[in-house]
């Protein structure tokens, strides 16, 4: 399969006096429809190589490619383009937005493109919203949820425009253990049935062990990429 | 756009306390400015309506040392046709002389005015002003100020001798009194017919001043530049009220700059206000701000929900502002009466101007919401991740 990620040397570097290279050159390939994780130790560098995959931080050097579009020499609201349409994010805490519904947080990036949620996208929501099995709570705000289902609604809200990839950042790492292998066998299937590519971050060396694919960092170097 | 808005209504409406804080203290503000310049407009209305409302605002009068103005008739058509920066609202001619009254053991010195009825009505509203009697219609009729009557202990139908400085001697008949409100002209005036007073003077056709008054009174000055350069007479000399007045404009003139100092400053802190809450609205939102622009939300639709709380918080200030101001007018005008129960300043309500401050309220919450709306779209989606 083509890659849908594509990384070439990527280095960041932090700090204008004192300078702390926390990746160094790094190179990756991920292919499309994948279902990957990334592990380290905190510190290790994972969550600056995720949000340069996000695009949310840029590389102080390097290339990156994502669905076949360099995305270094892009202007910020090119770059928001990119990433409401191609990637949906999943953060540890959640971050729904607390004056949102539920149904109104998982309808929020469709909106965000600025247009008017039409008879199908809504559809789409209500189905994506059943498949993360959060209906019943459609109509409340963030806070008025647990955790497992603000979570699930942000699995939602993360598939609502059809990303090609999703980010997940310890997507469970918040969350019980029970509520935690839920969230993950949904990321799972979800993967079977859109073909969604997911990069899966965490510290969690047995929720890695589930994924196809994990790749290893340590002090800013891929040190173990697995395939199984 | 639309997102954006609907963002920064639900941001307004979450925090309801902290929004009703805002409003209101945009509301008071704008109350003030609504009630205080109203006041002061009111104020300084009543001024110069006591000042100059029954006197003539602009005047033609003879630079000759005979001070008599002739062919007036033709003056006053002619000035009638002009076409003036503001439209007269009077237009009459008067024969002025003065007299000297006999009251037994005294001489009075006072002036005969020579009206022309009912043209002057609209400058003197001698009409409203009788407080007994009738307007002279004949020669050898005048009416007394209520004062002078006192003074010469007078009745109406009884008759006065005057005579002139050249030594004419007459006998008047009293057919009315006047009050003007204004003491010194009750005791210092009488009023007859134009040509009473002609005949008296010895004035033949000629009048001693044709008088206007103006709607817009602060053009006044205006109106005497262009009637004098239409009139082309060195003999005739056109003066207006604002170059007599010089004291007066200055304190009207004080009282606007300190009205409008308050509302600089009621505006400056409403503004300040603004921008501090908003500021920490920021703050506040920043996590939802962050993963807003995370989802690709723009850095100038995230400056936009800033820029339309800013908007909202005026609109909705103003308004309330507005009617709050307008409670405080009726107030104040219901309790701040005189003995006989009239207003003590009768504001006035300029409508153009609680509009002004309805925009200049709205306006200043816009600009103040700015700053937080710059804020927010320097904010990287970065570090609220980071930071969680």
């Amino acid at each position: 399969m083509a890659d849908i990620i594509k990384l070439e040397e990527i280095k960041k570097v932090y700090g204008t006096v004192v300078k702390t290279e926390v990746l160094h050159g790094i190179d990756l390939e991920i292919e499309e429809s994948s279902f990957i994780s990334i592990v380290g130790q905190s510190g290790s560098g994972k969550s600056t190589l995720m949000n340069i995959i996000g695009t949310l931080d840029k590389p102080s050097s390097g290339e990156i490619t994502i669905s076949g579009r360099q995305t270094n020499k892009m202007n910020k609201n090119e770059l928001a383009k990119v990433r409401n349409e191609t990637i949906g994010f999943i953060f540890q805490f959640h971050y729904l937005l607390p004056e949102f519904t539920a149904f109104e947080n998982v309808i929020l990036p469709y909106r965000i493109k600025g247009l008017k949620p039409t008879k199908e996208v809504i559809e789409r929501a209500k189905e994506l919203m059943d498949v993360v099995e959060i209906s019943m709570v459609k109509d409340n705000l963030a806070p008025n949820m647990s955790g497992g289902q603000q979570q699930r609604t942000a699995i939602a809200r993360a598939l609502i425009n059809n990303p090609k990839i999703i980010l997940a950042d310890e997507p469970t790492g918040n969350l019980d253990s029970d509520t935690s292998s839920k969230v993950f066998n949904l990321m799972r299937s979800l993967n079977k049935k859109y073909g969604t590519t997911f990069v899966i971050i965490t510290h969690d060396r047995r929720i890695a062990e589930e994924t196809d694919r994990i790749i290893e960092i340590k002090d800013g170097n891929i040190v173990n990429d697995i395939k199984r | 756009m639309k997102l954006a808005f609907s963002i920064a209504m639900r941001f307004l409406s979450s925090s309801k306390a902290q929004t009703l804080l805002i409003v209101l203290g945009i509301a008071i503000g704008v109350s003030v400015q609504v009630f205080i310049g109203s006041l002061i407009q009111g104020l300084q209305k009543d001024l110069v309506d006591t000042t100059i409302g029954s006197s003539s605002q602009v005047t033609i009068t003879s630079s000759e040392e005979d001070n008599r103005v002739a062919d007036w008739e033709s003056i006053i058509s002619e000035v009638d046709s002009l076409d003036l920066p503001t439209e007269l609202t009077a237009l009459s001619a008067s024969a002025d002389l003065p007299v000297f009254v006999d009251s037994g053991d005294r001489t009075l010195s006072v002036l005969l005015r020579g009206l022309q009825f009912p043209e002057s009505y609209a400058i003197y509203e001698i009409d409203k002003r009788l407080v007994e009697g009738k307007i002279p219609e004949n020669r050898g009729e005048i009416l007394i100020g209520k004062g002078l009557k006192d003074d010469l202990e007078v009745k109406i139908g009884e008759e006065i001798t005057v005579f002139t400085p050249d030594r004419t001697v007459e006998t008047l008949e009293i057919v009315g009194i006047f009050d003007l409100g204004v003491a010194s002209l009750n005791k210092n005036w009488l009023i007859s017919a134009i040509d009473t007073a002609q005949s008296l003077g010895n004035l033949g056709e000629t009048v001693t001043s044709i008088e206007m008054q103006v709607s817009e009174v602060f053009r006044a000055d205006e109106n005497a530049l262009v009637i004098s350069e239409a009139l082309q007479n060195p003999r005739l000399q056109i003066t207006d009220w604002k170059s007599q007045n010089e004291d007066l404009l200055s304190g009207l003139n004080g009282q606007s700059i300190s009205s409008l100092m308050i509302q600089v400053f009621v505006i400056i802190a409403v503004s300040l206000g603004i921008a501090s809450v908003l500021a920490i609205t920021v703050v506040q939102k920043s996590r939802q701000i962050g993963i807003l622009k995370a989802m690709g939300l723009r850095d100038s639709a995230t400056s936009f929900v800033f820029l339309f709380q800013g908007l909202a918080l005026g609109v909705v200030g103003a308004v309330v502002g507005i009617a709050f101001g307008l409670l405080l007018i009726i107030v104040f005008s219901t309790f701040a009466v005189g003995p006989g129960g009239e207003p003590i300043i009768s504001i006035s309500l300029n409508y153009g101007f609680v509009m002004l401050s309805a925009i200049i309220a709205i306006s200043a919450s816009t600009i103040a919401a700015m700053v937080p709306a710059r804020r927010s779209s320097k904010l990287s989606p970065v570090e609220v991740i980071r930071n969680g």
